[in-house]
């Protein structure tokens, strides 16, 4: 599945483009080569990209540009990732992080 | 790679791409590094793998930017994209963060070229999933060619929310409505700029014709176009479902699932702050600028800036202002003499002044309004930590006057964002609460590293021992 | 304007001596050139840690924690105090060794607050630690502290006393009078009073040789760092090493505080410092090592404050040889924090000529002088 549930669409056409095939929480994305990593999730699921570092809140990336810090993934064992400052590759494995909160709070 | 550099510029966009392969034509030896994939930074974001159809899109205001990566790619210029500099010092020290290790580098001359941010304005939903800024989409669009499919809402006041409405419309994204929030009030005042701004009638020209041709497709399309908003706010469970506003007396609503925002745009200065250059308050506009002369010279010796990270003036602006820095840095280094400077400089200087005329007019029309940070207690300010407005208040109220101190406490800006989120709405509820003048209103302070290090990448990083001293 | 005592410096010595007096009746001024907790005593890594102290200093802070434990009365603030087990950690039987020796020693002084635990204690204390850790000193009732909220707690407690702090007032020249002492401010104001407090932290040298008493206080800027949210991660146990640079402090809301004595160049006059990343490398290194979970752990925030250390690490508290009516309550090196509230109940005892509750021998001024004379 390149779409699941997403309320955007690739301009253009997945037929028209190189594409590379990524892993979301376990789902396979088929994206155009070349976008980032935040798009790509974004292309893909409306649900969240990562959940605030303190009460847990599920989140999407609200700037893409790399100064709100609410699109922090792991990439391929790598944490704390800006999803919106990193370009997809072939087999590229990402998960959300936060996903454990504090519950002290 | 190298690790000593004459210059090393800090940023990828017009600002930084002029500057280094000005710096690199007179000889010197400088690195560019950059956080994203490709050089362009916001205005020219993914511009060199651009398609036909998106620079279609996107105009010439993008497209333009294709001479200033043509003279860089021709440079001799060290490129280092997808690097995260996370700390800097006034030594010429650079820390960065690059496929997974820490990094540094050296140089004589560091040239922070940061560029902007959009201002960021806390207002109730702000934090759920569907909003984001209109600069946001914008970069969805020219890095991934992602367009919305779902009810759009753009919400906010300034240049941005027109060009980002032209595009989608373009694209035929649905858009419900735009919301202009404006006061009209601001608009009187302005006009005794226009003069000034009149020295570039196209440009002018040009942005009245932008808003003109959005007006006429949201007249065709039939899509609302709400002036003088207020009360913005976007309500749903797991995402926007509704954004919600007033219009005059008139409570108004609109099914959406993403919601657009623009407040205006400010310098991105977190850098500029950890290495310790002074800034200034500007009244009009309400943020905080580098003291840097049109040359880029700051308080610190080897320390430049240029481009919108000095203050915001646009994409021509910063690549004038990153060649004068370049020009000032070479003559500072003698490989070009006095004369020569003023030879180069003057026309650079010259092109710069008219190129921003309008800029007193545009930002006197889209200053902040009065209740921009009128936040309601319960909503979230600091994202990352989840504090509201009404915690912040109250201590304000219990006497403190320092983002620093109330971080200290109740942990607002202490995330991961390090206070670049909450950090104009902190300040501005500061002097709402308090009676001290802006500028005596200490800053937020900027603490390395400026982005979150893995200890893993901190600890293979290559050190001595353990100095006890 | 006069008062009985003026203290300069509005740190959390300053305010604690200054309360104190208050109480007892005395009118006191605080000059601070900053505001109260503005260096060291409101960004230190907020340790209310007996363990691993100086022999010296024992008396002093198992006296100082009952008071942390009763803040919410006598300051109206918890000041952010909670418990966090102190675990110092033995790498292998030689530093065991030293763990041990370590209690019976305090046993023999008549303290039982830090006890050796075997390896089955340890992991159930910290489960995550490595394995190669063989046993460890823990002293149970060890905890952590907002300092930025403690010393504004202790500075409005002051305040409610009747205590003048003035604030962005900066002590420029200091004399001696016929009564007393007389100093002049960067407000250009001048003040008298019969006695002088020095509580100006990494400044004490400094200021103390206005006075024509020069201390041997030298200043440094320890380097700490705060990790991202690793939930029970450090399982509440805060932890230190016995052989080796390294503090751990288990914040309440999952994020760990790094600390052990890294430094970072500074300018103390221009009040400057640079943060030295390659310090937080070398903690970070041993953090790994000790707890490989924390792999995973990012370095969120540096930060550094300047503090006044002396060479033996120990401070210098009481009055002055040279200059009778000047006392120095001063020299911390980077762990007054915890001692913060019995410095200033003895500081307010010393000062109305009465017997300290207890004995300030060992944190004379003139001690270096002794060893100098026995050489």
């Amino acid at each position: 599945m390149s779409k699941t549930n997403s309320k955007f669409e690739w301009n253009n056409p997945l037929a028209t483009v190189d594409t590379v095939t990524i892993t979301f929480e376990g789902e396979t994305c088929v994206v155009p080569a070349g976008v980032t990593v935040a798009a790509a999730i974004l292309g893909h699921t409306n649900d969240h990209i990562c959940k605030s570092a303190a009460a847990g809140e599920k989140r999407t990336p609200y700037c893409l540009m790399g100064v709100c810090f609410e699109c922090l993934v792991e990439i391929d064992g790598l944490y704390n990732r800006q999803a919106c400052l990193e370009p997809v590759y072939e087999g590229m494995n990402v998960k959300r992080q936060n996903e454990v909160i504090d519950k002290t709070k | 790679m190298k690790t000593k550099y004459d210059a090393i510029v800090i940023g990828a966009g017009p600002a930084g791409l002029a500057c280094s392969a000005e710096l690199a034509n007179r000889g010197l030896d400088v690195a560019v590094l950059d956080e994203q994939a490709s050089p362009g930074g916001q205005i020219y974001r993914n511009i060199t793998q651009a398609t036909p159809r998106q620079h279609a899109i996107l105009g010439s205001d993008y497209t333009d930017g294709l001479e200033v990566i043509k003279a860089f790619k021709e440079a001799d210029v060290d490129y280092l994209p997808l690097s995260r500099v996370w700390q800097a010092e006034e030594t010429g020290d650079v820390y960065f963060s690059r496929e997974g290790a820490s990094h540094q580098l050296k140089a004589d001359y560091l040239v922070l070229c940061t560029g902007a941010m959009e201002r960021p304005v806390p207002f109730p939903g702000w934090t759920l999933p569907g909003v984001m800024t209109c600069g946001g989409m914008s970069n969805l669009y020219k890095d991934s060619s992602l367009v919305p499919t779902e009810p759009v809402v753009l919400a906010g006041s300034g240049p941005l929310l027109w060009v980002v409405a032209e595009h989608l419309f373009a694209l035929n994204a649905p858009i419900v409505a735009i919301l202009d929030t404006t006061p009209l009030m601001q608009v009187l005042p302005a006009m005794k700029h226009m003069p000034r701004a009149l020295k570039r009638i196209g440009f002018m020209l040009k942005g009245v014709k932008l808003i003109a041709d959005v007006h006429l497709t949201a007249l065709k399309r039939k899509v609302p176009i709400r002036r003088n908003v207020k009360n913005l706010r976007a309500e749903g469970n797991d995402q926007v479902e509704w954004v919600k506003a007033t219009c005059g007396k008139k409570e108004i609503a609109y099914a959406a699932t993403t919601l657009l925002v623009n407040e205006g745009i400010v310098p991105n200065t977190s850098l500029l702050r950890q290495v310790g250059c002074e800034h200034t308050w500007d009244p009009i506009q309400r943020f905080w600028f580098p003291k840097v002369g049109l040359d880029g010279r700051t308080n610190l010796p080897s320390v430049f800036v240029a481009g919108d990270g000095n203050f915001v003036h646009g994409a021509k602006s910063a690549e004038y202002k990153g060649k004068l820095t370049a020009l000032t840095i070479a003559n500072e280094m003698r490989r070009i003499s006095d004369a020569e400077f003023e030879e180069q400089a003057q026309p650079v200087r010259d092109m710069l002044e008219l190129d921003i005329s309008p800029r007193p007019f545009i930002d006197k029309m889209y200053a902040p309004r009065p209740d921009l940070f009128g936040i309601p207690d319960n909503t979230t300010v600091c994202r990352c930590e989840g504090i509201t407005a009404g915690q912040i208040r109250d201590m304000i109220e219990a006497g403190y006057t320092d983002h620093n101190e109330i971080k200290a406490i109740i942990r607002c800006g202490m995330g991961p964002c390090q206070g670049r989120m909450c950090g104009p709405a902190v300040f501005e509820l500061i002097a709402e609460g308090s009676n001290l003048e802006p500028q005596k209103i200490r800053q937020h302070r900027l603490r390395p590293p400026i982005k979150p290090v893995s200890l893993q990448e901190l600890a293979n990083a290559k050190v001595g021992e353990t100095d006890e001293s | 304007m006069k008062a009985d005592v003026l203290i300069v410096g509005g740190g959390i010595m300053g305010c604690a001596t200054a309360l104190e007096l208050a109480r007892k009746g005395k009118s006191v001024i605080i000059f601070e050139k900053d505001t109260p907790g503005r260096h060291a005593s409101g960004n230190n890594s907020g340790g209310v840690r007996c363990q691993g102290r100086d022999i010296r200093e024992i008396a002093i802070a198992v006296e100082a924690r009952k008071m942390w434990g009763l803040h919410e009365k006598t300051i109206l603030s918890d000041c952010g105090f909670f418990v966090s087990p102190r675990l110092r950690l033995a790498e292998n039987d030689k530093e065991l060794q030293v763990l041990v020796k370590r209690q019976e020693k305090l046993n023999a002084m008549g303290y039982d607050h830090e006890v050796v635990v075997d390896l089955a204690e340890v992991r159930r204390l910290s489960p995550h630690v490595a394995d190669h850790v063989v046993g460890g000193l823990v002293c149970y009732s060890d905890g952590l502290a907002n300092p930025m909220l403690t010393s504004k707690a202790y500075a409005a407690a002051a305040e409610r006393e009747g205590v003048t702090i003035l604030k962005g007032t900066r002590v420029i020249e200091a004399s001696t009078t016929s009564s007393g002492f007389k100093v002049r401010t960067s407000r250009d104001k001048f003040y008298e009073g019969e006695m002088l407090v020095n509580c100006t932290g990494a400044w004490a040298g400094r200021f103390s040789a206005m006075l024509g008493d020069p201390l041997p206080v030298f200043s440094a800027a320890p380097t700490m760092m705060v990790t991202g949210r690793m939930p029970g991660m450090m399982n509440g146990t805060s932890l230190g090493l016995t052989g080796r640079l390294l503090g751990l402090m288990a914040a309440q809301n999952g994020t760990i505080v790094v600390g052990g004595g890294y430094r970072s160049p500074h300018d103390l006059e221009k009040e400057k410092i640079w943060v030295d990343p390659m310090q937080m490398a070398k903690a970070a290194k041993i953090m790994v090592e000790i707890m490989p979970g924390l792999k995973k752990a990012q370095m969120m925030r540096c930060w550094t404050a300047f503090e006044g250390c002396i060479k033996d690490k120990v401070p210098i508290v009481g009055q002055s040889i040279k200059v009778p009516g000047l006392f120095h309550v001063c020299g911390f090196s980077a762990h007054g924090f915890q001692l913060a509230p019995m410095m200033g109940r003895v500081m307010s005892q010393i000062m109305l000529g009465q017997k300290p509750e207890l004995p300030l021998d060992d944190f004379r001024v003139d001690r270096f002088e002794d060893q100098k004379t026995a050489k």
